[in-house]
């Protein structure tokens, strides 16, 4: 490559690049980053670029190997150009159709396109995915347009323009200027002003002085510097030349960790290829200014981030931060003036320089500027880099742009900030998310990690989780935190595995403020965020641990019990194979025990036991029920081992929240109801009164079978008809037939009370010959051949579906 | 001295060699010696020192120090399992206890047979994906612990 002299010959380089581009070739952009790769991609790119020589269309398509667009849980991902076509979930063989279908005949394949979860559309435009679409992506933006091993994509989307405005037009001063009135604050943790960092590093005596970026990001679940580092290296490095520029610094490093061996990669090629064309070096672009930089990798040690001893990790010694009473800035590496900012910041300056600072401002709230990027993780739907402007609510992020939680469960916490950072409660969830509320809230930005936590995970066993990191991590340089942690983690271990103390929760206190008080580094200080978090918002739990030995969350294997309800068990003896420890007795359909003495509480009867019996409990507290005696195991329900559904199985609705929503997703359900309802009573009341609530509330039309019709007559409901189940049978697989109500088919059918094998028949009858109609069965047994079914349940877990479905739907929205 | 350490020798040598003269590069040298012999032996700590100048204190301290280097021969496959955030509440644990179970090892051990090392890191950066494994350099997005006994068993008959 021919080295560039001038702005100008930038400029004509650029054009020279643009004049071979057109923006219609057909174009197919696989990401290749490591979450991707982790899923396939690489096999998939593989494919593609065979199929495409198979099918004949070489020369006529590109093929763009990119970074992470963000999204990884759904990949490898693959988009389409002109018409950005969004395939996600690829698998190599859906490369033919792939080729054939949408790259020659311009057809979309509905299969991989992606699947809107609240609407059930499907959605072709990448930017119309409603994970993207409430974004705010400025900086990763450029991930989906650039192969980054490649300088002139990089340069044909206006890439190094800004390094020349700044090194053409402004000054050193008006460039640092710019830069301290765009508020921009530093995106690795403290967010200290940017431009204030600079100054100082400038005004600083001492010669050379040196600018470092920061990618050690250590903070478990923050990988937004990764992608930014694989994804489009040119965008950091063109930040660090203006920064090198800014300050008056002729050498830099990147620190990168050795985690991130595609990062260093990227990056070194980078470099290379900036070099080669005159980015880097001796008289960059004609202005007189030299600028080098080399990259440092990381040797894995989470207190290298923190700047002092990331920068005795750069002079090759050991990582351990030093006191700071001369900052960095002005003494840094070898006793020289060094600005370190991080990844993420450095990415903000090209845009900053180009678009300027009052448009920079214009984004953000009063005193966190831009947009930040978050690493959304942990059990929340739509996992991924979200970007955002600074000010958006945490609801926002983890709702409309992650979807909600997994599995419908109720959130409970966000973890912000990485180990540093605390647990951010349900009560904060509409607080607008900066720098400064999230250290009001007793957590801090820190790197961008968001750790979503559902009822199911525990906060004491999170708050050890980090103390055991952070312990494990501590340089051990300085008591408090050395020393500190250490008891900390006893404690919080004893309070796991039951053997807490009331005292424990006051020490845990102390030795939290002694942590964050006397510690020499930001790690130490911040170490008790955590700690004092989960016990500021969820001192009931310690609380529980502590006193009654219980883990709510069901987490703390000490304090975990397990054991077969009898009335769900169907003898199938899944659970008695998979225990290790032979503490399970059942043979074929006897009702199985657990042998308390012999559980060592691995949990693999519960995994194993399938979701539609759900015999094996977990609890924690709780009196364990008396074991059924060995002479009375044989099964009193009318389970059918050797019904074969084939390979269409009931889904099982886990609970009446689903079971509720699936109802009310039908245009016209009935409701066919057998003699079972008056033979099931809880608490004085029979199950066919329950049923009554159910069905006056939701205004779903009952359908009574035989001699039942009486028992609704007594209890004043008049069901919409009665016929017999075989007749009501031959009447759903008619087409002909009107409904109920003679307005047209019905869509979906509820079973309840229906004699099991007549249900079993009935149900198995309308899969094969009325297939478009849904099927639902309420009962408490699990019936293979219906669309959705509740699993096994005791009496009073039935009871408890019905109180929930009740109180959730409404008249007239059935 | 055997063949071998011959061996590893020379190659320790020509690694020294790249960085002779320069400036803070004790830990880029290291990291170059592991993942060319995937540990760092007692006679690499001295051959540094001994060429570099600097006390064999100060080699072994930051050897010891960083957890991607290695004091311990590793086997010849290494699992990696995250115990990052994101992966520890998605269950990284589990997949972490059948390991151990499945190799008969405890975390940061190698098996007798030389062919597995288990250890834990703190995050790979794929916390989308979690809970993560990697295997030799190869990343694998959330497998169940019955995967990952898979995953192992494939490794053993290569």
């Amino acid at each position: 490559m021919r080295k560039l002299n001038s702005p100008s010959d930038l400029a004509k380089f650029r054009k020279a690049i643009l004049a071979k581009k057109d923006p219609n070739r057909l174009t197919i952009a696989v990401c290749i980053s490591t979450g991707c790769d982790a899923l396939g991609a690489s096999e998939v790119l593989e494919a593609l670029e065979e199929e495409i020589k198979k099918q004949g269309l070489e020369g006529k398509v590109d093929i763009k190997k990119t970074g992470c667009l963000g999204f990884c849980e759904q990949g490898p991902r693959i988009v389409i150009y002109p018409q950005e076509v969004y395939y996600y979930k690829v698998q190599v063989a859906d490369v033919p159709q792939i080729v054939s279908q949408t790259l020659i005949r311009k057809e979309i394949i509905d299969h991989l396109l992606y699947t809107d979860s609240r609407t059930g559309k499907t959605i072709s435009k990448l930017s119309e995915v409603p994970f993207y679409k409430y974004q705010n992506r400025l900086l990763l933006e450029n991930n989906a347009k650039v192969d980054p091993k490649k300088i002139e994509d990089y340069i044909a989307l206006g890439g190094y323009k800004a390094l020349a405005k700044a090194l053409d037009s402004m000054t050193s001063e008006q460039v640092l200027q710019e830069v301290k009135k765009s508020k921009l604050r530093g995106r690795g943790g403290g967010g200290f002003p940017t431009g204030r960092k600079w100054e100082s590093t400038r005004d600083a005596p001492g010669d050379p002085k040196y600018v470092i970026v920061n990618c050690d990001e250590g903070d478990p679940g923050a990988f937004m510097n990764r992608a930014l580092m694989e994804g489009n290296p040119h965008s950091i490095l063109e930040g660090l030349i203006i920064a090198a520029y800014a300050i008056g610094s002729h050498e830099g490093f990147i620190y990168v960790r050795q985690e991130y061996p595609l990062a260093v990669e990227n990056m070194q090629l980078a470099i290379a290829q900036a070099e080669s064309l005159g980015f880097l070096g001796k008289n960059i672009l004609g202005s007189g200014f030299n600028f080098n930089v080399k990259i440092h990798r990381g040797a894995g040690a989470f207190v290298s981030g923190e700047s002092s001893a990331l920068m005795s990790a750069i002079e090759g010694k050991v990582g351990e931060p030093r006191p700071k009473y001369v900052h960095t800035s002005e003494k840094g590496i070898w006793e020289k003036p060094s600005a370190l900012n991080n990844v993420e910041t450095f990415a903000n300056i090209p845009y900053i320089i180009n678009k300027g600072s009052e448009w920079f401002q214009s984004i953000g709230t009063e005193n966190s500027k831009g947009t930040k990027i978050f690493a959304l993780a942990g059990k929340v739907n739509n996992t991924g880099l979200v970007e955002v402007p600074m000010g958006i609510t945490l609801r926002d992020i983890i709702f409309k742009i992650g979807g909600g939680i997994q599995n419908n469960r109720k959130f409970k916490g966000v973890q912000t900030g990485g180990p540093s950072g605390g647990v951010i409660p349900v009560q904060h969830l509409d607080s607008p998310i900066d720098f400064d509320k999230l250290t009001d809230l007793g957590s801090m930005m820190g790197s961008g990690g968001m750790i979503v936590m559902d009822s199911d995970t525990c906060m004491v066993d999170v708050a050890r989780y980090f103390v055991n990191f952070l312990c494990d991590e501590s340089c051990g340089k300085c008591v408090p935190c050395r020393e500190g942690l250490k008891q900390a983690r006893n404690i919080l271990n004893n309070i796991v595995s039951g053997k807490g103390k009331s005292a424990d929760i006051h020490t845990l206190q102390q030795l939290a403020e002694t942590l964050s008080t006397a510690s020499l580094c930001a790690l130490g200080q911040t170490a008790a965020n955590p700690m004092l978090t989960t016990l500021r918002y969820f001192k009931d739990e310690y609380i529980a641990h502590i006193e009654e030995k219980r883990c709510a969350a069901l987490v703390c294997k000490e304090l975990l019990d397990f054991y077969i309800n009898p009335e769900k068990c169907s003898g199938c003896q899944l659970c008695a194979r998979s225990c290790e420890d032979q503490a399970i007795e059942g043979e074929i359909d006897k009702i199985h025990v657990i042998d308390q003495s012999k559980c060592t509480k691995c949990g693999s009867c519960f995994d194993i036991c399938p979701p539609e019996y759900a015999a094996v409990q977990k609890t924690s507290g709780e009196v364990l029920p008396d074991v059924v005696p060995e002479g009375q195991r044989w099964m009193k329900r009318p389970w059918h081992p050797a019904e074969v559904p084939g390979p269409k199985k009931a889904k099982v609705m886990a609970n009446p929240d689903v079971a509720i929503s699936i109802i009310k997703s039908a245009s016209h359900p009935i409701l066919v109801v057998g003699s079972g309802v008056v033979e099931i009573e809880w608490e004085g009341r029979k199950l066919i009164e329950y049923l009554i609530d159910f069905v006056c509330k939701s205004g779903i039309p009952v359908v009574a079978t035989a001699s039942i019709v009486r028992e609704f007559i007594e209890r004043n409901y008049k069901p919409a008809a009665s016929m017999s189940a075989t007749e009501l049978g031959s009447r759903l697989v008619d087409p002909e037939w009107k409904g109920i109500d003679g307005k047209g088919q019905h869509d979906m059918v509820l079973f309840i009370g229906l004699h099991y094998y007549m249900g079993i028949e009935l149900v198995s009858g309308l899969k094969h010959f009325a297939p478009k109609l849904m099927t639902i069965t309420l009962d408490n047994m699990y019936n293979p051949h219906a669309s959705w079914s509740f699993p096994n349940a005791s009496v009073k877990e039935l009871i408890n579906n019905f109180t929930v479905m009740i109180s959730k739907s409404s008249e007239g929205e059935p | 001295m055997s063949n071998e350490k011959m061996e590893q020798l020379e190659i320790i040598d020509k690694i020294i060699d790249k960085y002779l003269g320069k400036e803070g590069v004790l830990i880029q040298l290291l990291l170059d010696i592991q993942r060319e012999i995937y540990w760092i032996p007692k006679e690499a700590i001295n051959r540094i020192a001994e060429r570099l100048k600097i006390p064999i204190s100060e080699v072994y301290r930051v050897a010891s120090f960083y957890t991607a280097l290695s004091l311990k021969p590793r086997g010849k496959h290494l699992v990696r399992v995250c115990a990052g955030t994101a992966c520890y509440v998605r269950g990284g644990q589990r997949i972490l206890d059948k390991a151990e179970s499945v190799l008969d090892i405890e975390v940061g051990e190698t098996t007798s047979d030389a062919k597995f090392t288990l250890e834990t890191v703190n995050c790979l950066g794929c916390c989308a994906l979690g809970p993560v494994v990697e295997i030799d350099g190869k990343y694998y997005g959330t497998p169940a612990p019955k995967n990952i006994e898979e995953l192992i068993e494939r490794k053993r008959k290569e």
